[in-house]
């Protein structure tokens, strides 16, 4: 076959997809959008002044504190052994050899839980709206979205170590570890920065690609990035550590976040709601796992993948047979998930709270 | 070229928009249903998400619609609302913006009006993703829209030498990445 016969025949096929559509009900549609946007014009006008007043009474009165859920709706996941109270907007959970620790955007703070007693026993101030956690070469590493650095804090005291400049403008929110250095990015712009954990000095990549709102992992030798581009869903781009340069690409149907564990690495496809596992040295799909909700995190341990999604459910996804064993809904936005200590904890957005979870 | 139509006159009087309970601009609604299905096409083409091509369509004509006393007195309407969605689609930030309504309305149980293409037919428009952001347009509109390479530039804003260009290269570039003849050149 030739080009022409080839576009010819997609551009067919583009036209034979919409069997749903209604411009009727889309040009419905599209009037309520117009009535909303006028709405809204209005209600901001009314929030911006209605958000000073609340501002000025809480600075005479102080703010309160959410309170953490007592009993939250029991899913098959397992039952909620702990609710531990931490900051008011806690964002992102890590469970390292010692200890889990909560970043809390709004307070500029990451929590230390002894798993021991579900207690907090320190508050580590970091940088400004810390969204992400890792953990790797003795130490936790944390992205402070909007304070655009990176901390790094003992894993075995707690003490602050250092703070890493990231890239001018730009908002570090994912990390990942491996290949011998911490990789930081800002998911909206694709820029990939490295650091060496030796002397913390952080190198900005030569990025020639354009990806954007996408996840960041490192597996089998490459640091593995996925997302968006000006034309829609990208290809993966491959990162070679040895030279800092794009190593090849894997076509991917996803646009999501990205995992690594159980031998492979974990792909969400956020339009497709299905969770993808691919082979770590070629990329190839190796399952499709529908999921029926939209992921949005990823995490991987104890055996499973822990999906978070924007509706507040956790799906559990057996890595041995590929296969949903377990949900937990939660009321917040989409909870950040990690398993360890027996455990899986839960960010409960919604009450400021981490959730204990004893799998059943 | 599909889609274009004679020029509006000035004066014509606003609103026929039938029963609805909102009036609709002259001739507006018309415009709208013979159009927005080959747009929603167009910016599935480009923008690779069924869910999120509605939303740039319905943009685009929302656009269109605020502004229909200017837009609506164009000689090439058609053109017009097609460069507003190819551009869309091919946004950064708009991408992300429509990403986050296709998660809201995809949480509220919303199925997508489009199906999903065989695969086959998706490799071919990944590839045609994974071209600049002109040579792509200039691919959907060519062989999408069946446009000339005169609609074409009219659509894109540019030369006519200027999409033969594009496609050219474009082709090159498909062909080698799909292992294609190319010997049809536009």
């Amino acid at each position: 076959m030739n080009l022409d016969a080839r576009a010819r025949a997609s551009a067919q096929a583009i036209r034979r997809s919409r069997t749903r559509l209604d411009p009727l009900a889309s040009l419905d549609e599209l009037l309520r959008r117009q009535r909303r946007r006028r709405i809204t014009r209005a209600a901001t006008a009314l929030a911006a002044a209605t958000a000073l007043a609340v501002v000025a009474w809480a600075g005479v009165h102080g703010s309160e504190r959410v309170t953490p859920i007592a009993n939250p709706p029991p899913g098959s996941l397992g039952r909620v052994t702990a609710t531990i109270p931490v900051g008011t907007s806690p964002v992102d959970v890590l469970v390292d050899q010692d200890a889990v620790w909560v970043a809390n955007a709004d307070q500029g703070t990451v929590s230390r839980v002894d798993p021991t007693t579900n207690t907090v026993t320190e508050t580590i101030r970091v940088g400004r709206n810390p969204v992400r956690l890792a953990a790797g070469f003795g130490s936790i590493w944390v992205a402070n979205g909007t304070g655009q650095t990176i901390s790094r804090i003992d894993a075995r005291t707690g003490q602050p170590l250092a703070t890493i400049p990231f890239v001018p403008n730009l908002e570090p929110d994912q990390l990942a570890v491996g290949a011998g250095s911490v990789w930081a990015n800002d998911s909206g712009d694709g820029v990939l920065v490295r650091i060496d954990p030796a002397t913390n000095q952080p190198v900005v990549l030569d990025a020639d690609w354009e990806l954007g709102a996408g996840g960041l992992t490192v597996a089998g030798e490459r640091v593995w990035l996925s997302g968006m581009g000006p034309a829609g869903v990208q290809p993966i781009v491959r990162v070679d550590p040895a030279t800092n340069r794009k190593a090849d690409t894997v076509p991917t149907e996803a646009e999501g976040a990205l995992a690594t564990g159980g031998g492979s690495v974990w792909h969400a496809g956020i339009t497709t709601q299905t969770i993808y596992r691919l082979d770590p040295r070629t990329g190839g799909t190796l399952a499709e796992i529908p999921i029926g909700v939209v992921a949005k995190h990823l995490t991987a341990g104890d055996g499973s993948l822990w999906v978070g999604s924007p509706s507040g459910r956790v799906t559990r996804i057996d890595m041995a047979t590929n296969e949903v064993t377990g949900t937990f809904q939660v009321n917040g936005r989409a909870p950040a998930v990690a398993a360890g200590f027996g455990s899986v904890w839960i960010v409960d957005t919604a009450h400021a709270a981490l959730l204990r979870v004893q799998p059943g | 070229m599909p889609g274009t139509r004679p020029t509006r006159p000035a004066d014509s009087p606003p609103g026929d928009g039938g029963s609805r309970a909102v009036r609709l601009p002259g001739r507006f609604e018309h415009f709208y249903l013979e159009e927005y299905p080959r747009v929603v096409d167009l910016a599935y083409a480009l923008s690779g998400s069924r869910m999120a091509a509605e939303d740039i369509a319905q943009e685009a004509f929302l656009r269109a619609y605020r502004d229909w006393e200017r837009v609506g007195s164009y000689e090439h309407q058609a053109a017009w609302v097609r460069r507003v969605a190819v551009n869309l689609a091919s946004s950064g930030l708009h991408r992300r913006l429509v990403e986050a309504r296709a998660l809201a309305r995809l949480a509220g149980g919303r199925e997508p009006a489009l199906d999903s293409l065989p695969a086959d037919n998706a490799e071919f428009w990944r590839a045609v993703r994974s071209l600049s952001r002109r040579q792509a347009q200039a691919v959907a509109l060519y062989y999408l829209e069946d446009l000339s390479i005169q609609q074409t530039a009219q659509v894109l804003d540019c030369a006519e030498g200027t999409v033969k260009a594009h496609l050219a290269k474009a082709r090159r570039t498909l062909a080698r990445r799909l292992r294609l003849d190319a010997e049809e050149a536009p």
